[in-house]
């Protein structure tokens, strides 16, 4: 047998689990979403629940509030992970310490810092009432909404604290393996502090993270356990969405819950394509 | 032109203790082509950076043309700073990274674009522009990181191990285009390297440095004619010693009392007598004549190399190149050694 042979003989069983429950899930959905379900009957496959879709007015403010949520963790975890590991490459007194509790959030898990959230930060949370003996507000209802707030705040906040360190780390080792060097160098070419990170530091860094960074965007995009403690009823981010039309208990709801399933994953099929298309033309140039 | 001093420098790095700089005094002229030499880790690297004002010093001053520029951006010192390991912007072409220096200065774009061609014509590399720095051999590599230093007119170039990286015939190729362009640009120029021969071939003066304390900062002749320790005569080819008892321009040693120069300014008392194997001379002529056994007997290809027993100690002679005079081995034979090639250092250790 050639090793090739082998290796794909050795691979086909992860290979083929993979397979059915990814494509062959996908597939029915698909199915479904397009009306197509022969065993009760329906086999004349059609496009009215993406009409129906796109013409609900609900899905489209959870369209707009999973993308605003999804880009702006992802904008806010890019920007806090590279000033974090900047400040965390210089050596200073307790970085040991620092650093452990830098990376602490990686082993927490969702749901726990998600409940975490609700009890800290809600009107009835401990930082309401906190403030609220010390007379620094009135009324514990007088407390900023930060979670179940209309812009997504404490989802927000749950994905950005858990995700940082994720990139951060990767970018503290691409900071590490290059060296202050590069730096220097630009330095006493003429480049101030600014122009040296801007023109030398940020063009090393962006494409060592943004594999990463476009992860922490299709799972925020799709994620669905921190939303549904933390974020409101209406309007829903889409898995959300899609989820409850799931559960109708009209099964005619279904094809339109399937339809924004697979909505979603062709949105990130598309991303990451363009992503992809991205980073040859990038690094094309080489 | 810029002159730079360098007075009672000192570098501890943080979280060590020895100092990787010691007191460093120096001062190199206006245009001067100076070369750090020493072993490695000797502190060559940092104290460059520290005239370049990428580190910080812990002591002492650096001064330009007389003033201090301790606190002085690096930014703003127009000293470049290149790199053993070139250092080129991975992401950046060969002419994007030739006018960096000049992007920063805000240098309106279609200048920038005709100096990078003038520079890039200047190291050999015309046309070269548009390709990625993985296009480029090491020797190009190494031309792009001096255009690059260039473009910006410095007034202080400093390299940091030029050559080093380079294979033999590269590195004759570059030393012929340092030397074209420290002529120039007339900039004064520090460059480093662990290389004794090289810092000859190139450097007006040379500074050598141990274990970060300036050995002796002279003109190459001097190190071999005038060392200031044994290290550093070792350190810079062959050299025999024999211990003595200085008396008014007389040593006496256990081979005879040989006459030296009026003008070593060495006190009289216990001295070490030094003289390089090339500048002994072969045969008894008249003052400072002895005679001793031959132990070995070296054929080098070019040159007879003798190994001469002086009382239990060994030194070596470089022979005739044209065999007119050749001794056996095991013979006695006569040397001389030229009262003016004698160098004397104090004590005897
Ligand atoms: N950033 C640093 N932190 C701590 N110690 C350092 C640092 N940089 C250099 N050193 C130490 O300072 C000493 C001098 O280092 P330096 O790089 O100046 O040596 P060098 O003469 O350039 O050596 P080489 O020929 O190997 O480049 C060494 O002992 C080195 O370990
Ligand atoms: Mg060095």
């Amino acid at each position: 047998m050639t090793n090739r042979a082998r290796v794909s003989l050795l691979l086909a069983p992860s290979l083929i689990i993979l397979c059915v429950l990814f494509f062959g899930g996908f597939l029915l959905g698909i199915m479904q979403s397009l009306n197509y379900m022969p065993m009760i009957g329906l086999d004349s496959p059609n496009f009215e629940a993406y009409k129906m879709m796109f013409t609900d007015e609900q899905f489209f403010q959870s369209l707009l509030l999973t993308l605003w949520i999804s880009i702006v963790t992802t904008v806010l975890v890019i920007v806090l992970s590279i000033v974090s590991a900047l400040a965390l490459r210089n050596t200073f007194v307790g970085k040991r310490l620092v650093n452990f509790l830098y990376q602490f959030p990686i082993t927490v898990p969702y749901v726990v810092i998600t409940i975490g959230t609700l009890f800290l930060f809600s009107q009835s949370g401990s930082v309401a009432r906190i403030a609220y003996n010390m007379g620094i507000i009135s009324d514990q209802s007088m407390f900023p909404e930060l979670v179940n707030d209309k812009f997504g705040l404490g989802i927000i906040f749950v994905y950005v604290w858990k995700q940082v360190p994720f990139i951060g780390v990767i970018v503290l080792s691409i900071l590490q393996s290059m060296g202050n060097n590069f730096e220097e160098l630009a330095r006493s070419l003429g480049a101030n502090k600014w122009q040296s990170f801007r023109h030398v530091l940020l063009p090393i860094i962006i494409p060592g993270i943004l594999p990463a960074s476009i992860i922490t965007f299709a799972y925020t995009f799709g994620s669905y356990e921190v939303p549904f403690l933390l974020g409101r009823p209406y309007p829903a981010v889409l898995s959300i969405l899609a989820y409850r039309l799931y559960d109708n208990v009209d099964l005619n709801a279904r094809p339109e819950a399937m339809a924004m399933a697979v909505f979603m994953t062709a949105f990130l099929v598309v991303l990451v394509f363009l992503y992809k298309k991205l980073l040859n033309k990038a690094s094309g140039r080489d | 032109m810029t002159n730079i001093s360098l007075r009672n420098l000192t570098k501890v790095y943080e979280g060590t203790k020895e100092p990787a700089v010691e007191n460093f005094n120096l001062e190199i002229e206006p245009g001067e082509l100076v070369a750090f030499l020493g072993p490695s880790g000797c502190g060559k690297t940092t104290t460059l950076k520290m005239i370049a004002g990428l580190h910080s010093v812990t002591g002492g001053d650096v001064l330009f043309n007389g003033e201090r520029v301790n606190d002085i951006k690096p930014e703003n010192r127009e000293v470049v700073m290149v790199y053993q390991n070139y250092l080129l912007f991975p992401y950046m072409n060969i002419a994007e990274n030739v006018g960096f220096g000049l992007k920063m200065r805000h240098v309106p774009k279609d200048e920038i674009a005709r100096r990078v061609d003038e520079i890039l014509k200047l190291v050999k590399l015309e046309g070269y522009g548009p390709r990625k720095p993985n296009q480029m051999s090491g020797g190009q590599k190494q031309r792009v990181a001096l255009a690059r230093a260039l473009i910006i007119r410095p007034k202080i170039l400093l390299l940091d191990e030029p050559l080093s990286n380079l294979d033999a015939h590269l590195r004759d190729e570059m030393r012929e285009l340092i030397l074209t362009i420290h002529k120039e640009f007339d900039v004064t120029t520090v460059f480093v390297t662990h290389d004794q021969e090289e810092a000859v071939l190139l450097a007006d003066r040379i500074a050598l440095i141990f274990e970060g304390k300036l050995q002796q900062f002279s003109r190459s002749e001097d190190f071999y004619e005038r060392p200031a320790s044994k290290r550093i005569a070792d350190f810079f080819g062959n050299a025999n010693y024999i211990a003595g008892e200085k008396k008014d321009n007389k040593v006496a040693t256990a081979l005879g009392t040989f006459a030296v120069r009026e003008d070593l300014k060495v006190p009289d008392g216990r001295v070490t007598l030094i003289i390089r194997p090339e500048s002994i001379e072969l045969g008894k002529n008249g003052e400072n004549s002895f005679e001793t056994k031959i132990a070995r007997r070296i054929y080098m290809g070019t040159y007879i190399r003798y190994r001469i027993d002086m009382d239990g100690a060994f030194w070596d002679v470089v022979g005739d190149p044209h065999y007119n005079v050749d001794y056996d081995e095991d013979k006695t034979a006569g040397f001389t050694l030229p009262k003016n090639k004698i160098w004397l250092l104090e004590g005897d250790k």
